[in-house]
């Protein structure tokens, strides 16, 4: 018994270092975010005859020289490639221009051709924003289900149980993704929530089997 | 033989499930085969959206002045231009242009989306010039959304005389669009409500600028009425000039007219929304331009992501699968048919409920898989291969009995999902949902009947 009680205070210190160490590096460093939505230029360029997505990525990376780079095929009045890379600078503007110039045989402008954005860096916590509501009127009514249904097993196991773990796991994952600097993307909030219905889910297995 | 002929019979529906599920209806159509099924729909995330870079305005404007220093639209003809004077205005000053500045504009746009019930979309501020990155689902309406969110939303009640300003943005909380069905028809309102301040200023207006009668003889008869009357301005134009004939709290404008055409009262409803989408979210501090607006497909347009990421799905399922049936042989077998017939209805179920496919999708796959997993493995972890048909129909009772709460809460959520208004959030509850009432349904329908059926006694 005393060796169980010692495993879960070691895991309890584990858990509070992991969640405080994300804490301190989400607010010194912030998260590691992926190309798309970090901080980067995007160059569109207009072009007017059609393309290889592969064969531009090709002369993007050539002339870039790295291979952190996206490149995108888009379409309104014509159709654009977009090329999102952490800078592109004049000189690379240039020669990605020429290059394309010489293999599909067109003149592309500068002026009226190209646009490069300077992308701002997205917030974690505009990709989490639309997610909150939901969750947080979901836990709610959730917690109310188990306090009733549960309600023999204690308020503890019941009630407060659920509740931190959901809030623990969910502190957990955010730090571990800071820690560890996982590139933060789309797919940071998707498995967030999918986490989140896997505890839920433990703890209704968890409390049904007591139950009976 | 019957207790054979039924097994083989659930066999072949879940077989047509499958076949249906996976594949499609195809009948044939002039000279080719069509699939008669829906077509998934897939979501932004998927295919791609519409990436609009607004700019800070750099417009220089020609503003002229009278010798009495009013600003004119133009000079009139024949007039003396000596007397005129033209100066250059940014539409943006320099001081305007500030940190505070842009995070306001920020905030007044995403509040205008999130009023318009816009979801799914993605805004991003760039502090050091104020432009602003809005990533939006590419629609009929993603013009004119756009052309919405660079309004500048300036709300104004003037005296209608001598322009002096009563009200103003800051004095509203909220507005709304209401509606009215009467014998003419339907008619569609714009609610303005006013914060503290507003309310005593509206009330004081209403009272101000109501209709008062002059003079009144004995008879009633000669009475001659004065009208003073304020304008409201929205967007630096007039909207409408009114008097009021009793104190107000709040404002009520008709939008249109009463109508009884469906198209007619649309466009009042989405008149209306505009304005209740500009007024509640502020003035925008600084003139906003588009500097770029192009469809860019997703990074996960491509084939070879969306193989990979169903292939993620499907070898979750694979791995499920053939762990019920090497761990139960003949009953998992028969456990797994129903499993994989389960999939296939939740696939119809998707087609025809225009669920969006999107990344948010490997939340409820994963989650419906491993319910399902769950179900039938405490099943057949129950049941014992010399069991009666009494004896398994009792035990699988108690064992849906015991999976009931499990399924409730995960109801809750696709309830509660299903009607969030972003499409992405919907799209979970809505496949939660299916996906549930799918499993359940099966189970009950054919895993267990399979499953008593191939009991000998």
């Amino acid at each position: 018994m005393k060796s169980i009680s010692n495993s879960i205070k070691i895991m309890i210190i584990v858990i509070a270092v992991i969640i405080l160490a994300g804490i301190i590096m989400i607010f010194a460093k912030g998260y590691n975010y992926s190309l798309l939505y970090s901080k980067a230029d995007r160059m569109n360029i207009y072009m007017s005859k059609d393309f290889k997505i592969d064969e531009i990525e090709e002369i993007a990376k050539e002339v870039l020289g790295t291979n952190k780079l996206k490149v995108q095929q888009g379409n309104t009045f014509g159709t654009v490639v977009s090329i999102v890379s952490d800078e592109i600078t004049e000189e690379q503007q240039n020669n990605i221009i020429q290059k394309l110039n010489e293999k599909y045989e067109i003149e592309i402008n500068k002026d009226s051709d190209i646009v490069l954005t300077k992308m701002p860096q997205a917030n974690v916590w505009d990709l989490l924003a639309k997610y909150i509501s939901p969750l947080v009127i979901t836990t709610i009514i959730i917690l109310i289900y188990f306090v009733i249904r549960f309600k023999n097993q204690g308020i503890i196991k019941c009630l407060v149980i659920p509740a931190l773990s959901v809030i623990i796991v969910s502190l957990l994952y955010i730090s571990i993704i800071a820690l560890v600097r996982i590139p933060v993307n789309e797919f940071f909030a998707i498995f967030l929530v999918l986490i989140y219905f896997l505890t839920i889910i433990c703890n209704t297995i968890k409390l049904s089997k007591e139950q009976l | 033989m019957e207790r054979k002929l039924r097994i083989a019979l659930i066999i072949l529906v879940m077989v047509l499930v499958i076949v249906i599920g996976f594949g499609g209806i195809y009948v044939k159509k002039l000279a080719s085969y069509n699939n008669i099924l829906p077509e998934y729909e897939l979501g932004s995330k998927l295919k791609g959206s519409r990436l609009t870079i607004l700019k800070v305005g750099d417009h220089i404007h020609e503003v002229i002045r009278d010798s009495e220093g009013n600003i004119v639209e133009s000079i009139p003809e024949g007039a003396d231009e000596n007397s005129y004077t033209k100066e250059q205005v940014p539409e943006n000053s320099e001081e305007s242009k500030t940190k505070e500045n842009y995070k306001k504009a920020e905030k007044i746009i995403k509040g205008r989306l999130k009023t318009a019930n816009i979801s799914n979309y993605e805004v991003r501020l760039n502090e050091e010039n104020g432009n602003i990155y809005v990533e939006l689902p590419d629609t009929d309406n993603t013009d004119t959304t756009l052309s919405h969110l660079l309004a500048s939303g300036k709300f104004e009640i003037v005296d209608t005389n001598d322009k002096t300003v009563l009200m103003t943005n800051d004095d509203i909380e909220s507005a709304s669009v209401l509606y009215n069905s009467d014998t003419s028809g339907v008619v569609v309102y714009l609610d303005v409500k006013f914060n503290k301040e507003g309310k005593k200023k509206i009330r004081q207006i209403s009272k101000d600028y109501m209709e008062i009668n002059d003079t009144e003889n004995e008879e009633g008869t000669d009475e001659t009425t004065t009208k003073k009357t304020v304008t409201i301005n929205i967007n630096g134009e007039e909207f409408l000039s009114t008097d009021f004939h009793e104190e107000i709290n709040e404002l009520t404008i008709t939008i249109g007219s009463a109508s009884t055409d469906s198209n007619s009262i649309s466009e009042y409803v989405e008149q209306a929304q505009y304005y209740a989408t500009l007024l509640s979210n502020g003035e925008m501090p600084l003139e906003y331009e588009v500097e770029t607006s192009d469809y860019i497909q997703s990074i996960y347009a491509n084939s070879l992501y969306q193989y990979i990421l169903l292939g993620i799905i499907a070898l979750i399922i694979l791995i499920s699968i053939v762990y019920i049936i090497i761990r139960y042989k003949k009953l998992g077998l028969l456990s797994s048919i129903v499993y994989i017939a389960t999939i296939a209805l939740v696939l119809i179920l998707i087609r025809y409920t225009s669920t969006d496919i999107d990344l948010n999708t490997i939340i409820p796959s994963v989650i419906l898989v491993l319910i399902n997993t769950y179900i039938n493995c405490n099943v057949l972890n129950n049941i014992n291969k010399d069991d009666s048909k009494e004896d398994r129909k009792e035990k699988i009772y108690n064992i849906y009995l015991k999976i009931v709460d499990l399924l409730i809460i995960i109801l809750i959520p696709s309830v509660i999902f299903t009607y969030n208004s972003s499409s992405l959030i919907s799209s979970i509850g809505t496949l939660l949902f299916w996906g549930i009432i799918g499993i359940a349904l099966m189970n009950v329908l054919f895993t267990r009947t399979l499953l008593i059926e191939e009991a000998r006694k």
